[in-house]
């Protein structure tokens, strides 16, 4: 293997590595804040 | 725009990274999943119609029924069409049933928020729901249990967002919560439009003969009893005594997690006095959170357990939780909550584990179309739970009982539901192989066998 393809295959994996942790963040932000909410709600049970 | 939906399209080239997927899957199932939060809109459709609960009840159920019957309908198009043509289309239609609802609404047409949210709405749960679990399922052969777990996790997530998501719209856009649901529709629509899209726009479908690094299928002898190494086309499956008993146990583990969940708020208000409506309403969060983490907690153990005994756990320890339930749940909030907690945590891991066990039983060619036609045993359950709990509870009231009173017989009679589910999974053996399609690349498939996802050049 080349030296060109070698550092093209280092650049796609350090990318998709970064893609994969920004499309993680889209998806689990909002339902870390839909869980946060929840939970708050759940606290009323047994602050009651 | 059709050659960037094709399935050849969404082929991944080398080095794609698989972890792309259950994020892309979680886009859709967290938008989809706003469904159970369908019920934050019911005062104020009550109010804007001028009508009952049941009128705008209904509404739910057709979304329900229509995820059920377009699930077993356009599984096999899913297949062949491929994630993103399937998940693109979940998209509009999802997205397309608000802005018709919201039409209904701004006209007072009720009928149009019927065949907004309801049906066109219901299409897209369905294709929406089974499209990026079979993805997963092709990307995670050595994993299906995490992969559709974390998808499925998504489903009960979304209601997690859209519950105070739409408090929050529908107290924004108005000072009457009544004159916001138009608008209310209109963005959650265009949230969830982008979502899916974004979605449909990452998925991609693994190359034929790709495999996880390091991982090697199981093959005859190393396999466990129940998985097979061949496929069954959905035509096929539904003509084999496997997929019906996993429908029942299917059919039987939702029934009971639905009747508790129908009656979850009024419930534990008769079993404790004390208990306000205030911390009533945490209670159901808090069963919602259990559902959540059932769903990707079991659903990841029975890759190292199996698929078999981890149903029974849900339906053997479910049917002896509810008995605990029936029988001392009163004595203790702790208790009460500790079973209640458990009992929602089988209800989401049975959701969540079923494609696996499809996976193991059927083959993966053409899972998504096997589990579209698996889901009316989730439509059926929908109206058998809520029927059975809600029709004794009447009885109970009418024979002058009260408090815990109320519930006792019907948790019983899900003792026996959960019962004849066990049974059935008991009973679960390996597919015939007559029922296996032919594989290489002289077989002759069957009929059905054309739509398989591993038909090179297939149409679509």
């Amino acid at each position: 293997m080349s030296e060109r393809a070698r550092q093209e295959g280092r650049e796609q994996t350090s990318s998709s590595m970064v893609l994969v942790i920004v499309l993680w963040a889209f998806v689990l932000t909002p339902l870390l804040w839909g869980v946060y909410q929840t939970l708050t709600g759940v606290v009323a049970l047994f602050a009651g | 725009m059709i050659g960037f939906l094709s399935r050849e399209r969404t082929i991944a080239g080398p080095g794609f990274n698989r972890w792309l997927i259950p994020p892309a899957a979680l886009m859709v199932h967290l938008s989809i999943g706003e469904i159970y939060a369908f019920s934050v809109f019911k005062n104020p459709l009550v109010e804007r119609f001028g009508t009952g609960l049941t009128p705008i009840g209904i509404i739910f159920s057709i979304s329900i029924v229509m995820l059920g019957l377009s699930a077993a309908v356009f599984g096999t198009w899913v297949e062949r069409a491929g994630p993103r043509a399937a998940m693109f289309t979940a998209a509009l239609c999802w997205s397309g049933g608000f802005v018709v609802a919201a039409l209904g609404v701004a006209t007072t047409q009720l009928w149009l928020v019927y065949l907004g949210y309801g049906v066109l709405g219901g299409i897209g749960l369905g294709i929406g729901y089974i499209s990026p679990v079979s993805t997963l399922i092709k990307w995670f052969p050595d994993r299906p249990g995490l992969a559709t777990g974390l998808a499925i996790m998504g489903f009960g997530g979304g209601a997690l967002i859209a519950s105070p998501l739409t408090s929050t719209l529908l107290g924004a856009y108005a000072s009457n919560p009544v004159d916001a649901i138009v608008p209310s529709f209109l963005t959650l629509g265009a949230v969830y439009l982008f979502s899916m899209m974004l979605g449909a726009f990452v998925v991609r479908l693994p190359a034929e003969g790709w495999r996880p690094e390091g991982w090697t299928p199981p093959d005859e002898d190393d396999a466990g009893s129940l998985q097979t190494i061949a496929d069954v086309s959905a035509g096929s499956a539904i003509r084999t005594p496997q997929f019906w008993l996993l429908w029942t146990v299917l059919f039987c583990n939702v029934t009971a997690g639905i009747g508790l969940l129908e009656q979850a708020s009024p419930m534990i208000q008769d079993y404790f006095s004390g208990i306000a409506p205030a911390a009533a309403a945490g209670f159901v969060g808090l069963l919602s959170l259990a559902n959540m983490a059932g769903r990707i907690g079991w659903s990841s153990t029975s890759d190292y357990v199996g698929r078999k005994p981890t149903y029974m756990m849900y339906l053997g320890v479910g049917a002896v939780l509810y008995f605990v339930l029936a029988s001392f749940g009163a004595t203790s909030l702790v208790l009460f909550l500790l079973v209640t907690v458990l009992i929602l945590s089988f209800y989401g891991g049975g959701f969540a584990t079923v494609p696996a066990y499809l996976k193991d039983m059927f083959g993966v060619a053409e899972v998504g179309a096997i589990h579209g036609r698996l889901l009316t045993a989730w439509s059926a359950a929908g109206i058998a739970g809520p029927l059975i709990i809600n029709a004794i509870a009447d009885y109970q009231t009418a024979a002058g009982r009260t408090g815990a009173d109320l519930y006792t017989l019907s948790l019983f009679i899900m003792v026996g539901v959960l019962a004849v589910g066990f049974i059935a999974n008991l009973l679960v053996r390996p597919v015939d192989p007559r029922f296996h399609m032919e594989s290489g690349p002289e077989g002759e498939h069957e009929e059905e066998s054309t739509v398989s996802g591993r038909t090179a050049g297939s149409e679509g």
